[in-house]
């Protein structure tokens, strides 16, 4: 180990304290916002002069959960959209969507290797970022942890049609982009103060929010949809049905729609809580002066999901033995 | 407010090619005054379906008299509480909201852009003008001054210069956001933020899907590296205040500064 001299480096007075203190904070699982943060942008020495401050016993704050948190959902997508382009290491994944596939478009190819390859780089940074925390990144074994019916590993789920109806399975990965989106917004709140891990996530969400905002702008173009539900700016306007823009998914099952509802519940919400330095003050958007298209202006704001709401909607996707 | 910001009338959209009516108008309903928007004013924006543009409300006043009296006013950012990094977003806002007002209405709307685009355009509007709203309202007495746009390097009757500079506008709010984020004090601010950011990030993906034929400009990361965007981990721009205000300057006439720094929390 060469841990003593970078950190003689950065703070020599601290190293012995810090050398006794270190492996307890990483054992403890958890990292403060300040080791965090030097954790995610990949760099030891500054991982490590983070640890220095923690040695004068600022109690450390668990930023692990939320990681881990993150990579069950980035595997989950990463997975579907290798399954829809037929790259999963399970042959039968990539079979199951055969069907589909034959009818996406050259462009639209593009589109879904893009979104892939993005998801799969989320999970490898996710996987680095818990390790350099002094984690251990969870493994997911695509076979046995994921079905992408919605069955909880029948096979034979409510979201079978995605893998042969295109208009289906855009809806269905609109479902997935929209809640990675205020998955991580819901967390936000948890990483408060962790500098880079804070950061890093922000622009994973809206990298998120491009994928939702395009999918949106693939379903309107492509299908056909008459309802201008699925707004081209990729905006989410609504909630439930209407934010989800089913309208041109034929014979929607019930279990489909309940899916749909709780990924959009609440999007419609136009109420907002801010802090002016001494208080919370709550904002109605639609009182606001000089909008211009009338009050409903839930498109300028997406809402949050908690965990537990996002693990509600995952959890049809996920073998039961995940959770 | 610390100062009147006018009251504009505005008659038709023709009003807004002459360069006195439009730097009113700017500044008053792109930037948060009041514009009187006569119905003649709406016949040359087509409805995609958006809705019917509302007129905001507000005492009658030609701006004849008052067009050009604008200061150019300097204004100082105190980033290191939460309500100078939302004066920060909100002068971002005003910009963009400003942007998209003008782009509404130059005349010509309505056949310079598909309905596709026109759907877009007008969203994108009703949501920029919805943010600034927010921010204004919710720092109060402590907002910054009304800005003043300075749009010379947009052709508004230029399709193509009018979606660059959208994109430019989008990508850059995108990156703001996810670059101050980190400076932010208070869960509900940041919260609120977040609630923004992402509306920023679809914002331009759609922007920049009206440009492409490729099917992956909508997340070309790789175009995106002088935001701060790091392709190999899939991540999008995140950028300093002060290089986002180097980055905006060109586009609004007062000279804004950082009196003090962010400081990390």
């Amino acid at each position: 180990m060469h841990d003593a001299p970078i950190l003689d480096a950065i703070e020599p007075d601290v190293t012995a304290t810090l050398l006794s203190r270190r492996e307890a904070i990483v054992k403890s699982g958890k990292a403060s916002g300040l080791l965090a943060a030097g954790l995610a942008i990949g760099s030891m020495p500054v991982a490590l002069a983070a640890l220095s401050r923690e040695a004068y016993g600022q109690a450390p704050s668990s930023v692990l959960d939320v990681l881990q948190f993150a990579l069950l959902l980035e595997n989950l997508e990463a997975e579907f959209y290798k399954a829809v382009t037929g790259e999963s290491g399970v042959p039968e994944f990539n079979d199951a969507f055969a069907p589909v596939r034959a009818t996406i478009t050259p462009v639209e190819a593009a589109t879904f290797a893009l979104i892939r390859d993005h998801e799969r780089a989320h999970v490898t940074f996710l996987q680095r970022a818990i390790a350099l925390a002094g984690g251990s990144p969870r493994v997911y074994d695509a076979r046995t942890t994921f079905d992408f019916t919605g069955g909880r590993g029948s096979g034979t789920g409510p979201f079978l049609p995605a893998t042969r109806d295109k208009n289906f399975l855009l809806a269905a990965a609109q479902a997935f982009e929209d809640t990675g989106v205020r998955a991580y917004k819901g967390q936000a709140g948890n990483l408060l103060g962790t500098g880079d891990v804070l950061q890093a996530a922000l622009q994973i969400h809206s990298v998120e929010a491009r994928h939702a905002a395009k999918i949106r702008r693939m379903r309107r173009l492509a299908n056909s949809i008459v309802t201008p539900d699925v707004r081209l700016s990729g905006g989410v306007e609504g909630e439930g049905h209407i934010a989800a823009g089913v309208s041109n998914v034929a014979s929607l099952p019930a279990a489909v729609s309940f899916a749909f509802f709780a990924v959009y519940h609440m999007e419609g919400n136009q109420r907002h809580t801010v802090n002016n330095g001494t208080s919370d003050v709550t904002l109605d958007a639609a009182t606001l002066p000089n909008l211009v298209f009338g009050p409903d202006v839930s498109t300028a704001f997406d809402e949050p999901l908690n965990r537990g709401q996002v693990v509600q909607i995952v959890q049809p996707f996920l073998i039961p033995t995940v959770f | 407010m610390g100062r009147d910001e006018g009251t504009v009338v505005v008659r038709d959209a023709a009003d807004l090619a002459r360069p006195a009516t439009r730097r009113a108008f700017l500044r008053a309903l792109g930037l948060g005054g009041t514009a009187v928007l006569l119905p003649s004013v709406f016949a040359a924006c087509a409805n995609d379906g958006v809705g019917s543009p509302v007129a905001p409300a507000g005492l009658a006043a030609d701006v004849a008299g008052t067009a050009g009296a604008a200061a150019i006013v300097p204004v100082t950012l105190d980033l290191s509480t939460d309500i100078g990094i939302f004066n920060y977003a909100y002068a971002l806002e005003q910009l963009e909201a400003a942007f998209y007002t003008q782009v509404n209405f130059t005349p010509g709307f309505a056949t310079r852009f598909s309905a596709d685009e026109r759907e877009v355009l007008r969203e994108l509007w009703k949501d920029e003008v919805a943010h600034r709203e927010f921010f204004r309202a919710a720092l109060g007495s402590a907002a910054i001054p009304g800005l003043t746009p300075n749009f010379s390097a947009v052709n508004f009757n230029d399709r193509l210069s009018v979606l660059q500079t959208a994109r430019t506008f989008e990508d850059l709010g995108v990156a703001a956001y996810n670059g101050a984020g980190r400076y932010i004090r208070n869960a509900n601010n940041l919260l609120a933020a977040g609630k923004i950011v992402s509306v920023e990030a679809r914002h331009a993906s759609a922007i920049r899907d009206l440009l492409d034929t490729t099917g992956t400009a909508f997340a070309d990361l790789g175009s995106l590296t002088a935001l701060g965007a790091d392709p190999e981990s899939a991540r999008d721009g995140a950028l300093a205040p002060a290089a986002v205000l180097t980055a905006a300057q060109p586009f609004v006439a007062d000279p804004i500064t950082i009196g003090r720094g962010p400081t990390t929390i």
